[in-house]
């Protein structure tokens, strides 16, 4: 790399990493839109919230599919894959001290995808888009709204092969010495998936589009078959974006150790293998696959992705276990969780994601994806139930966490509110837990995902509801809420930290000012090798062995539970 | 931030996985033989149904 390049770069005071500011300006951008698109469907959820529970059902059915919508765009698709690009650009160039090849091409690709998301957004407000997230035909929304998801598509797909690019180019030029960083590697494996997404994503939406204007016939299975190529596997970059994430903060929030490369890198390796395959749980009560197709796809290849969450749910926890041990704090088992930062939102943010996604998302997710057991969870609000404890509980915590350090570190800003930062993660955490169990139940009692109205009011026969419904449905809205006010409170405190925070200054820095997280102040020591570090690896990691053994005893009671259940629908004798 | 890696010897298997390309084709060629053709082969040859 060039000595008037490197001249240009900002080298960050608490880090070291050399910045290309032409990175850093993208990262924002891209940042500063997630949240805009974040803040539109935590919006659409408040009244999506207060239907569903129905002793408000306060939209109408017209408005509520709109929301629906809405929410599911802006949440599963617009604000996190955004939030994804800014994640790339930070792990390569930022983390592998490289340039940007291509700045201009990371602006393209950006107002690709800021028209694509506009033109969408547009579409579903003018109400020529009802069709939900899935858009399955025959329902059909105006041409400008698959053409708006196609720009998207491109503008992603465009980032995506840019950060490849940047890895090849950067390598070459020597930014970095031997291995990738872990947590590039992780965003290498998001950014790999996210090319088998929206391959699929091309190959739906193009045919769509055509049918959308009259030039093509839809195949509705077909449509169902590659549109969860997309759908799903787009939550599968989440995973391995949230996972890059956890490694990031563990190192920075506590000195958290890699407890083996090699085990990490293997994990995320499955999950480029195999994790896309889990698109087949949405086609398990489908007719036009077969049994073979849909076991193959959704257990034993699978378990190999699941393998590979469960891999990263140790050596996470495990790292932080090493990384507060080593920081001195090795009395007992639980020593190093006790005095752990729980006051930094970077870290409650990460524990949260870590349990919440691991304990109610994980479990539930794979025993919902056995083919036998779905057929009672299957588009009932035990879905919804499982993805909100994944997708939000997990990776938009995760993302909501490390922006506690991307704002200082990257806007170089305080955190405003800093107060409010603290609770921030517990709020929303919390929140999202109580309303996933309480869909989980919800769809336990047999009350179906998207509907209306849960109640069947205008059905021609009568259709009885479990009295707990009722219940179960204000817990579900209490908890929807609490989520809904979190994420509001994190969008108040990105906002204005943004547009409105103190800038980070080394005073600041020195003096403790207030809106500076613990890593940020002071970075922990990032020991890789030495005595310490061998000595804490002999010791292991007792305190994380209990945890993964509580877990794997819910996993198997849980698990047991529904065969058990599944059972008394054909009874025998 | 450093790279616990830094100037360090990296093992062969990780050379060999540090190749976004290859790691692309693989990635693509799981998915596409295992989910997509399979599935699409698996519609293409039902039978028509018979309507009574």
């Amino acid at each position: 790399m060039s000595a008037s390049i490197l001249e240009k770069f900002r080298v960050c005071g608490v880090t070291g990493l050399k910045v290309d500011p032409k990175a850093e300006t993208l990262i924002k951008m891209n940042a500063v839109v997630a949240v805009v698109c974040f803040l539109i469907g935590v919006s659409a959820a408040i009244g999506l919230v207060l239907t569903r529970w129905e002793a408000v059902h306060a939209l109408d059915a017209m408005m509520y599919y709109r929301f629906l919508t809405l929410h599911g765009l802006n949440m599963l698709i617009f604000f996190i894959i955004f939030f994804e690009m800014a994640v790339l650009y930070f792990a390569a160039p930022v983390l592998i001290n490289g340039r940007l090849p291509a700045p201009f091409v990371g602006w393209i690709a950006f107002a690709l995808m800021v028209i694509g998301a506009i033109m969408v957004d547009t579409m579903v407000f003018q109400g020529k888009a009802d069709v939900l997230f899935t858009s399955y035909p025959p329902l059909k929304a105006d041409p400008l709204y698959y053409l708006g998801i196609i720009l998207f598509a491109v503008g992603a797909l465009t980032v995506v092969l840019h950060f490849f690019g940047s890895l090849i180019i950067n390598k070459r030029e020597g930014s970095y010495t031997g291995g990738m960083p872990l947590v590039t590697f992780g965003a290498l494996t998001a950014a790999i998936i996210a090319v088998i997404t929206l391959l699929h994503g091309a190959l739906i939406y193009i045919p769509t589009f055509l049918w959308s204007i009259g030039l093509l016939e839809m195949d509705a299975q077909v449509y169902r078959l590659i549109f969860w190529g997309l759908g799903h596997s787009s939550q599968q970059i989440n995973v391995a974006a949230m996972v890059a994430i956890w490694y990031f903060l563990a190192a920075i929030t506590v000195g958290g150790v890699v407890l083996n490369e090699k085990i990490s890198r293997t994990a995320f390796v499955l999950y480029i293998l195999f994790i896309s395959m889990a698109s087949a749980h949405h086609l398990l009560v489908d007719p036009g696959m077969g049994a073979a197709w849909k076991v193959w796809n959704t257990s034993y290849a699978m378990y190999l992705a699941v393998l590979a969450s469960m891999i990263h749910g140790f050596t996470v926890p495990a790292g932080i276990e090493l990384g507060q041990r080593l920081r001195g704090y090795v009395n007992g088992t639980f020593d190093w969780l006790r005095r752990a930062p729980w006051s930094d939102p970077g870290f409650s943010g990460l524990v949260l994601s870590v349990i919440i996604f691991g304990f109610f998302g994980g479990i539930t997710g794979v025993t919902i994806g056995t083919e036998q057991i779905n057929i009672i969870a299957h588009n009932t609000l035990r879905i919804p139930g499982h993805f909100h404890v994944t997708v939000v509980g997990g990776t938009a915590l995760a993302f909501m966490a490390v922006t506690y350090y991307v704002l200082p570190l990257i806007f170089q800003r305080r955190v405003a509110f800093w107060g409010m930062a603290k609770l921030q993660p517990y709020v929303f955490g919390i929140g999202i837990t109580i309303m996933g169990i309480g869909m989980s139940f919800l769809g336990s009692f047999g009350i179906p995902r998207r509907h209306w109205d849960s109640t069947f009011a205008n059905a021609p026969f009568p259709v009885e509801v479990h009295p707990a419904v009722n219940l179960l449905q204000a817990v579900f809205g209490i908890g929807g809420l609490m989520a809904a006010v979190g994420g509001l409170m994190f969008v108040a405190i990105a906002v204005v930290s943004v547009f409105f925070g103190k800038r980070v200054t080394k005073e600041a820095i020195e003096s403790g000012a207030s809106g500076l997280p613990p890593g940020v102040l002071k970075l922990p020591a990032q020991t890789h090798s030495g005595v310490a570090v061998r000595k804490v690896h002999d010791a292991g990691a007792p305190g994380t062995m209990i945890l993964v053994f509580i877990f794997l005893a819910c996993f198997v009671v849980y698990y047991f539970v529904n065969w058990k259940v599944l059972s008394f629908l054909w009874k025998i004798g | 931030m450093t790279n616990p890696q830094d100037n360090q010897k990296v093992p062969w298997g990780q050379q060999l996985f540090e190749r976004p390309l290859l790691l692309l084709g693989l990635g693509l060629l799981v998915m596409f033989v295992f989910y997509t053709i399979w599935g699409l082969i698996e519609i293409f040859s039902l039978p028509q149904a018979t309507l009574p």
